[in-house]
């Protein structure tokens, strides 16, 4: 189910409807995660046990986690999470990529090997569920949050379904206590919510859809034909198609989830009216940057995190520049390897490593 | 002036002056924006030839796409500047007031018939392929 659909504009009012009708929380999730699954199986049953996987294994890793006190079985127990998680996501995403890539260097150091012969359909979301249990497990692990003993409640976070298959990637402590407090009913929260949705939906139907067909005619002329003047134009209108488009999401995300009284947080705010590449980051896809910021690039770094779990908490930091720019590199690599199984997405993300690079230089030198 | 003269004065400094925003989101906007070709664009090989149009001056004196797309993106780029103005002025004079719910219920009223007739599920969002 998509949420440019009439179907889906049916499901959030009857969800709605029903949600504040029933009468206690447990109802409640239990109506979430189910009709969570029901949006999800809209697309393919069949993958529904592989996100059910993820889920059940971060559940009893953590409750596990919280049990254990000797660091060593600790950082075995998220160890586990790791890799059940990112092999997960290896296997669905980057098999066929990685087996190519490495078949293309054997072949210039004169091996030839077949291609191999698989189709793996990649399920809706997996970048976005596995980071959300991931951090989950993670926070649990950093003692920033508890693990959460109502299995229904937990897997309510993890698969709700306006933030499923796109985002925004939401923190345990972001929305868990939501899901667990019995919320009240606000009309003007669902006008609130109603709002952010036709917005959305504008956003996408409107604005997003119409300018695709000129990016795509674009793209299809040869590069000879091609001026510079077109590749600007072509790289304004993607950029703001791409805009309309990702932030339409996140506005009926948003939306949906306010229309059942629980907030997300902001995912954009004006990306593009921003003063510095830095300064894009912050506003841009902002549950990805600081996800990305909070369990990867810090951690690469080697700085450390006070108590809060997030960089806002305030950070020990007695590490070296040099150490700091590699971890920088290899944080845009691999986010541009998450957003897609193609050397252009790794491309896509030292562009932005070089940028915030020399911004960093910049503002030093503006300091100074 | 007052933005230009403290940045070329010796006692430049001592004023703590930094880059004004404004400049910041002119350079800002375009580097953003070519960074959206790798994204798009189908191989290594294409992102490449692109960028390097882009240094190519002789490569300045031609179109090649439909009149519209240049003047389309134009717009875009005028409504991007203009928008957070917007967003700014209707926190700022119009939250709370009384006039805000007949201009929002106006809005809305153009919104939800244009995204109803215009609704169909034909194209995905664009993050749905991560």
């Amino acid at each position: 189910m998509i949420f440019n659909s009439l179907t889906f504009l049916v499901f959030l009012t009857l969800i709605v409807i029903f949600y504040w009708l029933l009468p206690s929380q447990k109802l409640r999730i239990f109506l979430i995660f189910f009709s969570s699954l029901t949006f999800y199986g809209f697309w393919r049953v069949e993958f529904i046990p592989v996100m059910l996987f993820s889920v059940v294994l971060d559940y009893f890793i953590c409750l596990r986690l919280e049990k254990a006190s000797l660091e060593p079985a600790r950082k075995k127990l998220v160890f586990l999470s790791l890799i059940g998680n990112l092999g997960l996501l290896f296997y669905f995403k980057y098999l066929i990529f990685f087996s190519n890539t490495a078949i293309g260097f054997a072949s210039l150091i004169g091996i030839d090997l077949d291609p191999i012969a698989l189709k793996i359909i990649l399920p809706l979301g997996i970048s976005f569920y596995t980071f959300q249990t991931i951090s989950y497990t993670i926070d649990v692990y950093r003692r920033v949050i508890q693990a959460e003993r109502n299995f229904l409640l937990y897997a309510s976070y993890v698969t709700f379904f306006p933030q499923l298959v796109a985002g925004p990637i939401l923190r345990g402590r972001e929305v868990m206590h939501q899901l667990r407090d019995k919320l009240v009913f606000h009309t003007s929260d669902l006008a609130w919510g109603l709002r952010r949705v036709f917005f959305g939906l504008f956003l996408k139907v409107i604005l997003a859809d119409n300018i695709a067909p000129l990016v795509d005619s674009g793209f299809a002329i040869s590069i000879s034909q091609m001026s510079a003047i077109d590749v600007w134009t072509l790289s304004f209108l993607f950029g703001f198609q791409i805009y309309f488009d990702f932030s339409a999401y996140s506005h009926i995300a948003i939306g949906s989830a306010r229309m059942l009284g629980i907030r997300f947080p902001e995912n954009f705010n004006f990306p593009y009216a921003s003063s510095s590449p830095r300064d894009f980051w912050k506003r841009w896809h902002i549950s990805l940057s600081s996800w990305i910021r909070d369990y990867l690039y810090l951690p690469l770094a080697g700085i450390s995190l006070k108590q809060g779990g997030n960089s806002e908490g305030g950070l020990v930091s007695a590490i070296t520049q040099t150490t700091k720019d590699k971890a920088l590199i290899a944080t845009w690599a691999i986010m541009g390897l998450w957003h897609g199984a193609n050397w252009t997405f790794v491309i896509w993300g030292l562009y932005h490593a070089i940028w915030i690079f020399a911004y960093r230089i910049f503002q030093k030198k503006e300091i100074n | 002036m007052d933005i230009c003269l403290p940045y070329f004065s010796k006692k430049r400094d001592k004023l703590n002056f930094t880059t004004p925003a404004f400049i910041g989101i002119v350079i800002t906007l375009p580097i953003m924006m070519l960074g959206w070709i790798p994204f798009r664009a189908p191989d290594l090989e294409t992102t490449f030839l692109m960028w390097m149009k882009v240094f190519d001056i002789s490569a300045y004196s031609s179109l090649g796409m439909r009149e519209n797309a240049y003047l389309i993106a134009f717009l875009l780029v005028i409504m991007q500047f203009s928008s957070k103005g917007i967003y700014t002025f209707s926190q700022k004079y119009l939250r709370g007031r009384s006039i805000a719910l007949p201009i929002e219920f106006f809005l809305l009223i153009i919104i939800i018939p244009f995204v109803l007739i215009y609704l169909r599920p034909i194209t995905q969002f664009i993050y749905f392929q991560f």
